[in-house]
């Protein structure tokens, strides 16, 4: 496998596909998730006690306190920092998903479109844990990880935003465009053994 | 060396990067000893041997600025804070949806 890292370009998605030994089900299923919008939601000094009215109201949700996650239908919110959130839309585009916030926050936060800056990866399957043991500086054991909980931190020097997506474990990961190829470089590296295909990356 | 971040939790201090001493405060420019307080201010620092607070910056997490406490002898950390407190309600008023 480390050959066939080798003959992708640097600055190549890694090519979808199965990695490692073939087992009859996957250890690990990864996939680059398309079709998401998303937005960082910065609020406005003072303004969080409104802005979480304003989602109670507006979007049906529950401002996330803290580095948690918060859904109502198709969109979530992740806490990324104090005053700050990552919106991500299923099925739309970041226009779309701006009108929508910038209609439910008006002038009490600061929107930015991120659907160009950030991919996000999906992993699940019976072995995601032992993977992210070698990848991410946190404990991930779902004692203090829970469907729900959020982080942002490093995996390979790289920084991403991770928030568990459901008790299964399903684990999604924000991650610079740029560094895409990097990360997903590592994750095959640290997955392989346990057998583990890649979707959504087409080609490569 | 972990760093109980008040946002995040407890993370490596590899998130984060060091400034130093949070214990100094920048003088008013239009007082009559400005030069000296600023020379103190710039360039002296107390290297006491115990208890110290130090601004680290939380980079690879949720990027806020923190104090934190720090025994320069052991490294135990007794604390952290954010180290911009939420400004008076000043604004309040001017933010409508
Ligand atoms: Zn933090």
């Amino acid at each position: 496998m480390s050959e066939l890292l080798a003959e992708i370009p640097a600055s190549a998605l890694v090519p979808e596909g199965h990695y490692g030994p073939r087992t009859p089900a996957p250890g690990v299923v990864a996939a680059q998730l398309s079709q998401l919008a998303l937005a960082t939601v910065a609020v406005r000094p003072n303004a969080l006690d409104l802005v979480a009215e304003l989602a109670l109201e507006k979007l049906g949700l529950a401002l996330p306190h803290g580095p948690r996650t918060a859904s109502a239908g198709d969109l979530t919110l992740v806490g990324t920092g104090p005053r700050r959130f990552l919106a991500i839309g299923e099925g739309i585009t970041g226009d779309p998903l701006l009108e929508r916030l910038g209609h439910a926050f008006g002038k009490t936060a600061a929107l930015t479109d991120q659907s160009d800056g950030q991919m996000v990866i999906q992993l699940s399957g019976p072995r995601t844990r032992d993977t992210l043991a070698k990848l991410v500086p946190i404990d991930l054991d779902p004692s203090v990880f829970k469907a729900g909980d959020a982080a942002a931190t490093l995996v390979a020097l790289i920084p991403v935003l991770i928030w568990q997506a459901d008790p299964a474990p399903i684990y999604r990961f924000a991650v610079p465009r740029s560094f895409t190829p990097a990360f997903l470089r590592a994750l095959v590296g640290a997955g392989a053994e346990f057998g583990l295909q890649l979707t959504g990356t087409g080609r490569g | 060396m972990r760093i109980p971040c008040p946002y995040c939790g407890l993370r490596d201090a590899h998130e984060f990067s060091y400034l130093g001493d949070a214990t100094v405060s920048r003088p008013a420019p239009d007082m009559p000893d400005a030069q000296e307080a600023f020379f103190h201010y710039v360039y002296l620092r107390e290297n006491p041997a115990g208890a110290h607070e130090e601004l680290w910056y939380h980079a690879a997490g949720c990027r806020q600025w923190l104090v934190v406490s720090r025994d320069t002898r052991t490294h135990e950390i007794s604390g952290a804070s954010f180290a911009r407190a939420p400004k008076a309600d000043a604004s309040h008023a001017e933010v409508k949806p």
